[in-house]
């Protein structure tokens, strides 16, 4: 008896065989499967070479996802600890957990994973920036009060002997007055 | 000459030893992680011969007597969660 001719499918490079796992797991039928293989170039499959792949492809792909787990997991967590800002080993125990259970258990595709993690640990770099700009704004607004309230108790002790500094003071005094009452007529 | 044994083929006539040393090299990969039973009896099922849960259950029970496993439950689900120990580390080298 001659020996089966080798499944084509099985011998593609590893993203079009993904591909074709994928549009067979969406439900694509033997002839939308040709048509798409016909499209991206590729030679066309029996129903049984389909079936076959489907079979095996599935497996391995499984027990690829399980093989390698435990190092998307440990990837994501490096990934997390190289973000600024201490995180507990508690929570990154519990997150690579997490990690290896969506990805073991083919909920969630680690390369998602990963992608989650990095834009999750952008936006926490981003708050903290912001946050970082708004302290240093209220520093900086603590500090030049207490330059003009030094300046005003400064001013304040030199009153009494200097007659300059009490012509400057009730000047400025009028002024502030002033301004208070074109403000409150543009309220 | 006997042709090689085929890379997935154990080299053991006990069904039930053979289910424990499946069990054993899916867990290997796993590291300190945890594996749930579910994903667990899934991956088994994946290849012949097939496995029912008492089967599986019976076997993931004598591995956690002789310790070589660890096992605790899932607070969320309910399942139970396994991965070897030092000594299962050890056993499931050369699988």
């Amino acid at each position: 008896m001659n020996p089966s001719p080798p499944n084509p499918l099985l011998a593609l490079a590893q993203e079009q065989k993904e591909n074709i796992f994928i549009w067979l797991r969406e439900g694509s039928d033997h002839d939308a499967i040709n048509l798409r293989l016909h499209d991206a170039g590729l030679p066309s499959a029996t129903r049984q070479d389909i079936d076959l792949f489907f079979t095996e492809y599935a497996r391995e792909r499984w027990t690829r996802r399980i093989d390698r787990a435990a190092e998307e997991a440990d990837a994501l967590i490096a990934l997390v600890r190289r973000s600024p800002g201490q995180i507990p080993e508690a929570v990154l125990a519990a997150l690579g957990q997490e990690a290896f259970r969506q990805i073991a258990s083919g909920k969630v595709e680690s390369a998602d994973l990963a992608r989650y993690t990095s834009l999750f640990l952008r936006a926490r770099e981003q708050d903290r920036a912001e946050r970082a700009l708004d302290l240093q704004n209220e520093k900086l607004r603590l500090a030049r009060r207490n330059a003009t309230e030094k300046a005003l108790d400064a001013f304040a002790r030199e009153l009494p002997q200097n007659p300059a500094a009490l012509e400057a003071f009730q000047n400025l005094k009028n002024q502030l007055l002033d301004q208070t009452e074109h403000l409150e007529e543009a309220a | 000459m006997n042709p090689p044994l085929a890379e997935t083929e154990a080299p053991y006539t006990d069904p039930e030893a053979l289910l424990q040393a499946r069990v054993l090299k899916i867990l290997k990969p796993c590291l300190s992680y945890w594996l749930d039973e579910q994903t667990l009896y899934l991956t088994l099922n994946l290849s012949r011969p097939a496995v029912t849960r008492a089967r599986l259950e019976a076997a993931l029970r004598e591995l956690r007597d002789k310790a070589y496993l660890d096992f605790r439950v899932d607070p969320l689900s309910r399942l139970t969660e396994w991965r070897l120990t030092p000594s299962g580390h050890a056993l499931a080298q050369p699988l």
